[in-house]
């Protein structure tokens, strides 16, 4: 056979030189724009006034009382980004699963068909609109409507995190191997089918890894909204801080710290009893 | 199931569209029941030419019918149908790692259950005893309850190949069975292949990169090269001077070889799965 012999430079080179310039020539400005000035953390007058903040939080605050409290509270706390958290797999799932094109059948063959198109960018549309929406600002609306507590908190979650969830899972379920699911499809499976034949197994470590980071930062999240009222820790360290109580807040951190450390044992957990 | 070909040009969604046809001009009648090989050179159009029978591809041009109906004017739901009348083994089987062998098996089912049926499927296998019949015809039994990524690439080929007879396809459209199969493991597997295809009446389209065993199996050999016919002779008609025109340039795949890719497990003895299945 008469192959014409292939260039010996990477055809990509010149690409790849441009974009890593491109890349440079937009992170310079804003840099220049968010007046980043690391050395500046390290000048004399502002390492004083960071360690005199900092030293407050020490001793952190271990009296039994409040140890008991920030129990609670964090259990208010979990509670709030689990029950967030299923109220936004609920919704996320079929989301993802209408928004996702591996899940296409008019794609399998040619253009996906116009009706398809057009679900498919209204789910994305709308998914956009959940997740563009700080969680705070939810918070602070489904403050006014369910009142204080951590209904709102709930809420909040799962809004913003149906709307995350169902990008990403979706995403997740393009970017695996489609060919099982598209033999399915092809062989005259329902979209169904295909995704718990074809998608699910293939795709099963990333997406319950990506669900219990989510849940994770759910926790984080849920200690936040406390500060605009919907309970659990967030709203117990707004009051530490408004009191400059800092062993409290030391306490607080801790506790944080200590359940983001069990979410990352759990994933790997999941992970190795799904591997 | 009858199919008809009539001119077909079949194009890749991805190629430019200078870039010529991957199938092109192509006539071809293959009867209900009959059992044809499609023999020829690397990039001569065989994985396409399966993939438009299988209605996977659509045409650019020309006719196509399968099982006397047009797929292409079918609305979507009859097309549905159609296509759980044919089964497609692509070369490299499309088995997800982390499913278990029954669960591939019986996802050649499919098309036959309800939605809520597939769902209790996965969690009470309902075609156990069907599934290991396959599988023993693959000599594979034991692997039954196994995740398909405890399996070796040619153990992954077969299990690919025992979901044609777990399927109640008329049409079986198989690419390459025997591609990461030792000598051996081919003449078994496809035996198997092509006996229960003769039982059941299937039609069966497999290409085939082994020439020897295209001539020894299948009674009708179509020769494609760049995508347009050569031949379509019947298995005493073809000659070595045929093969030599099909193949010219591209001699070294005339060549029997071992398969560099095999199966690792060459210390096989006929198991007791076989025996007790059969």
């Amino acid at each position: 056979m008469r192959v014409e012999a292939p260039a010996m430079r990477d055809p990509a080179w010149i690409g790849r030189v441009f974009w890593g310039l491109a890349v440079l020539v937009v992170l310079l400005p804003s840099l220049v724009a968010v007046e980043f000035k690391p050395w500046m953390l390290f000048e004399p007058e502002n390492l004083r006034v960071t360690a005199g903040f900092v030293m407050d939080f020490f001793p952190p605050e271990v009296n039994s009382e409040f140890l008991f409290l920030i129990l609670r509270e964090s259990w208010t706390t979990i509670a709030i980004a689990t029950a967030g958290m299923a109220l936004a797999m609920l919704f996320a799932v079929p989301f993802a699963l209408a928004a996702s094109s591996a899940l296409s059948i008019s794609s399998l063959t040619g253009p996906m068909n116009p009706a398809g198109l057009v679900i498919r960018q209204l789910i994305r549309w709308f998914l956009i609109v959940l997740r563009s929406v700080p969680e705070l600002i939810w918070a602070l609306i489904f403050v006014r409507v369910v009142g204080l507590g951590p209904a709102a908190g709930v809420l909040a979650i799962a809004v913003t995190y149906t709307g995350m969830l169902g990008k990403i899972y979706g995403e997740i379920l393009e970017s695996g191997d489609t060919q099982a699911s598209r033999a399915l499809l092809i062989g005259g499976g329902s979209r169904l089918q295909a995704f718990f034949y074809g998608l699910l197994p293939q795709n099963a470590t990333e997406l319950s890894s990506y669900t219990v980071y989510r849940w994770e930062c759910a926790i984080r999240s849920s200690a936040v909204l406390g500060f605009v009222g919907a309970g659990g820790l967030g709203q117990q360290m707004d009051a530490s801080m408004k009191m400059f109580n800092g062993g409290e807040v030391a306490t607080i951190l801790i506790v944080l710290m200590v359940l983001v450390a069990i979410a990352d044992l759990m994933s790997a957990f999941i992970r190795k009893a799904i591997q | 199931m009858n199919i008809g070909l009539k001119s077909l040009e079949v194009r890749h969604p991805a190629s430019a569209p200078t870039s010529p046809s991957a199938i092109d001009k192509l006539d071809l009648q293959i009867k209900a029941g009959e059992h044809l090989a499609v023999i020829g050179p690397s990039g001569a159009g065989k994985t396409t030419l399966l993939q438009a029978l299988a209605v996977g591809l659509r045409p650019s041009s020309g006719q196509i019918s399968v099982g006397n109906q047009d797929p292409w004017s079918l609305n979507s739901s009859l097309l549905k149908q159609l296509r759980s009348t044919i089964f497609y083994a692509p070369q490299i089987p499309p088995l997800p790692p982390r499913q278990r062998v029954i669960t591939a098996l019986s996802s050649a089912k499919l098309a036959e259950l309800s939605f809520i049926d597939s769902l209790v499927n996965l969690v009470l296998p309902k075609f156990t005893q069907q599934a290991y019949e396959a599988l023993c015809a693959f000599d594979l039994g034991e692997k039954l309850w196994l995740r398909v990524d405890r399996l070796s690439g040619g153990e992954r080929q077969r299990v690919g190949l025992a979901k044609a007879l777990m399927s109640s396809a008329r049409l079986w459209l198989i690419d390459e069975p025997l591609s990461a199969l030792d000598p051996k493991r081919s003449q078994q597997a496809i035996e198997a292949l092509v006996s229960e295809a003769d039982q059941r009446g299937v039609t069966l389209v497999a290409t085939l990169h082994q020439v020897a065993v295209a001539r020894q199996m299948f009674p009708r050999i179509v020769g494609l090269r760049d995508g347009t016919l050569q031949f379509d002779l019947a298995r005493e008609q073809v000659s070595d001077e045929t093969l030599k025109s099909l193949y010219a340039d591209f001699e070294h795949e005339l060549e029997e070889r071992e398969p560099i890719v095999g199966d690792q497990d060459l210390n096989y003895s006929v198991s007791k799965a076989v025996i007790a299945c059969r």
